[in-house]
């Protein structure tokens, strides 16, 4: 459902609620009901909707949420107290506008006891409000511990392609004949791709750069196997070097490209890496030679798709992923915008 | 025996040549990087063997099975591709793992039928018996030879191959299948079948001069009064 909507109605029923509460509150204890007696009780229930949806808004603002429990408390405490306040005096200025005063309005226990139903009535306030957010955040964290194991399983099958490692393991059994030398590099290049390989399941980040010496380390391997079939380049400026990404995932993005593009063509293409800091974003873009299909995505099965989820969980909708043609050259584009967090 | 490399991959070809360089058996008579170079090799050498690799740009390796009228024995060569595999699930079928374990090639070099050499040219000589064809249906293959083939039967632009107890579809018209099919083993009875004559188990005379035949197995075909007559002088009724 959607957030803000839900927001609105509880809100406004809640509110709602106190109002009538207190009206027939009023009703069984003088056992008439009047009109004017009414509106003091209304005007003062708006009130409670404004005041608590601007402290809605500074709370959002100021990142409340993210304090530990009992920071957050005393912050809270004071807040309802300083809109407890008002609200009573909001309430006794009505009635003295509307003509019903009475001095016993102003008396110490009625300023006293009015104030602490106030403070009360927004306890119990902000009380559902944090304890609807905390739900949401574990709900959330859960989500977000089932796709890391649904990406963990995924890894093993497509991430670490066992297509890729026994065809790179072949290239590498030719090689020891043809060129010695060459082949001692693959083994490191293998190596290097296993490790990191490895390691992604351990780290949620890693700086773009050391993900671009695997992703560098991949498209050497793949160069040995596709010959000149395959020319590759990347361009990663020093800005974009530090920025964190989740490991692996532009890996997964380049083999994408060299498996449904490179590879299916006889004479071969290109694979250009730009990566770029633009506006408090990382952008990476990857270029392969092919055309991309109807369906590519939804049938390239896990890849392109956890990757979307994956972006998702970790940057709440801040990030973008994008794969298209480029008709003026041939190629499909493959987009990532990633937020930059200061 | 003549062999024929085909995998998109130079250094794999390398080391399959390499390797198939210690069976005295074994004459490598080329290589080819894609389904087309493919098709022009095997129409110059005749090849009794294709080591074939089932991943490769523009035209798969069962798409260039698919290609050809008559297949040789072929043995698959891949990294690591069950799903493709898993697409014979009739015929005894061999294949090799990338990279390919010397021992693992020597049993199926053993395990090779020896057949008689080839002519180095390929004559058009029209398909018999012996002959083996790849027949795809959708995700399933098989390689059939066609003394197994009971009858051909024509559905639309299709024709249904009647074998075992399975009977795929191919995509051909059945005139340009019975230019094909040699003479002598296969008879055209009439506009929706072709019969293997070697299945063949009883003739009975049918309404308006027609034929019915018993293949073996129990199937019943119509030979139309036109084909009658040939067909009584084939088997020397």
């Amino acid at each position: 459902m959607n957030k803000k909507r839900a927001y609105w109605i509880i809100q406004s029923v809640g509110w709602s609620l106190y109002a009538i509460i207190l009206l027939l509150g009023g009703y069984v204890v003088s056992s008439k009901f009047q009109i004017l007696m009414a509106v003091p009780i209304l005007v003062e229930a708006a009130f409670f909707f404004a005041f608590t949806h601007f402290y809605r808004l500074l709370n959002n603002r100021w990142n409340w949420f993210h304090l530990p429990v009992l920071r957050l408390l005393p912050k809270m405490l004071a807040s309802i107290f300083i809109m407890a306040v008002p609200i009573y005096f909001i309430r006794v200025f009505v009635s003295y506008l509307l003509g019903i005063y009475s001095s016993n309005l102003l008396s110490t226990t009625n300023i006293v006891g009015n104030i602490i139903g106030n403070f009360f009535a927004l306890f119990i306030w902000a009380s559902l409000y944090y304890a609807f957010h905390y739900f949401e955040r574990y709900n959330l964290s859960l989500k977000y511990e089932v796709a890391m194991k649904r990406m963990e399983l995924d890894r093993l099958k497509s991430q670490l392609n066992p297509h890729f490692i026994f065809n790179a393991l072949n290239s590498i059994r030719a090689l020891v004949d043809e060129n010695p030398s060459k082949s001692k590099q693959a083994i490191n290049h293998l190596s290097n791709i296993l490790r990191s390989s490895l390691s992604a399941d351990k780290t949620e980040l890693i700086p773009l750069k050391e993900e671009m010496e695997t992703v560098q380390d991949y498209l050497a391997m793949e160069t040995i196997r596709f010959e000149e079939r395959l020319n590759s380049k990347i361009e990663v400026t020093s800005s974009a070097n530090s920025v964190l990404v989740p490991p692996l995932m532009f890996q997964t993005l380049v083999e994408n490209g060299v498996k449904h593009g490179i590879s299916k063509l006889k004479k071969g293409g290109k694979l250009m890496i730009d990566a770029y800091v633009k506006k408090n974003y990382l952008v990476v873009e990857i270029r392969n030679t092919g055309v991309l299909h109807k369906n590519a995505v939804s049938d390239s099965g896990y890849g392109i798709k956890n990757t979307i989820q994956r972006l998702e969980i970790i940057y709440k909708g801040k990030a973008e992923f994008k794969i298209s043609n480029e008709s003026k050259n041939n190629m499909v584009l493959t987009l990532v915008r990633i937020p930059i967090d200061n | 025996m003549k062999a024929l490399v085909i995998d998109d991959e130079r250094l794999a070809r390398k080391e399959l040549i390499k390797l198939l360089d210690e069976f005295a058996t074994m004459n490598v008579v080329g290589e080819a990087a894609n389904a087309d170079e493919a098709i022009e090799l095997i129409e110059k050498h005749n090849p009794d063997i294709l080591f074939l690799d089932i991943q490769m740009p523009d035209k798969t390796g069962f798409e260039l099975l698919e290609m050809l009228d008559t297949v040789p024995q072929v043995i698959f060569t891949t990294a690591y591709d069950e799903y493709a595999l898993k697409a014979f699930e009739v015929n005894a079928l061999d294949y090799l793992l990338k990279p390919i374990d010397p021992n693992r090639l020597k049993e199926s070099i053993d395990k090779l039928v020896n057949v008689e050499p080839k002519p180095q040219i390929a004559e058009t000589k029209l398909l018999g018996l012996q002959d083996q064809v790849f027949v795809k249906d959708g995700d399933k293959c098989w390689f059939v030879k066609l003394e197994n083939v009971r009858y051909f039967e024509s559905d639309g632009n299709y024709i249904k191959v009647f074998f075992d107890s399975v009977k795929p579809m191919i995509h051909k018209s059945l005139n340009a299948l019975d230019e094909k099919l040699s003479d002598r083993d296969f008879f055209r009875a009439s506009r929706k079948h072709i019969i293997n004559l070697s299945w063949v188990e009883d003739i009975e005379t049918w309404f308006n001069g027609g034929l019915m035949v018993k293949l073996r197995g129990g199937d019943k075909l119509e030979v139309s009064r036109r084909q009658a007559a040939k067909f009584k002088e084939r088997m020397s009724l």
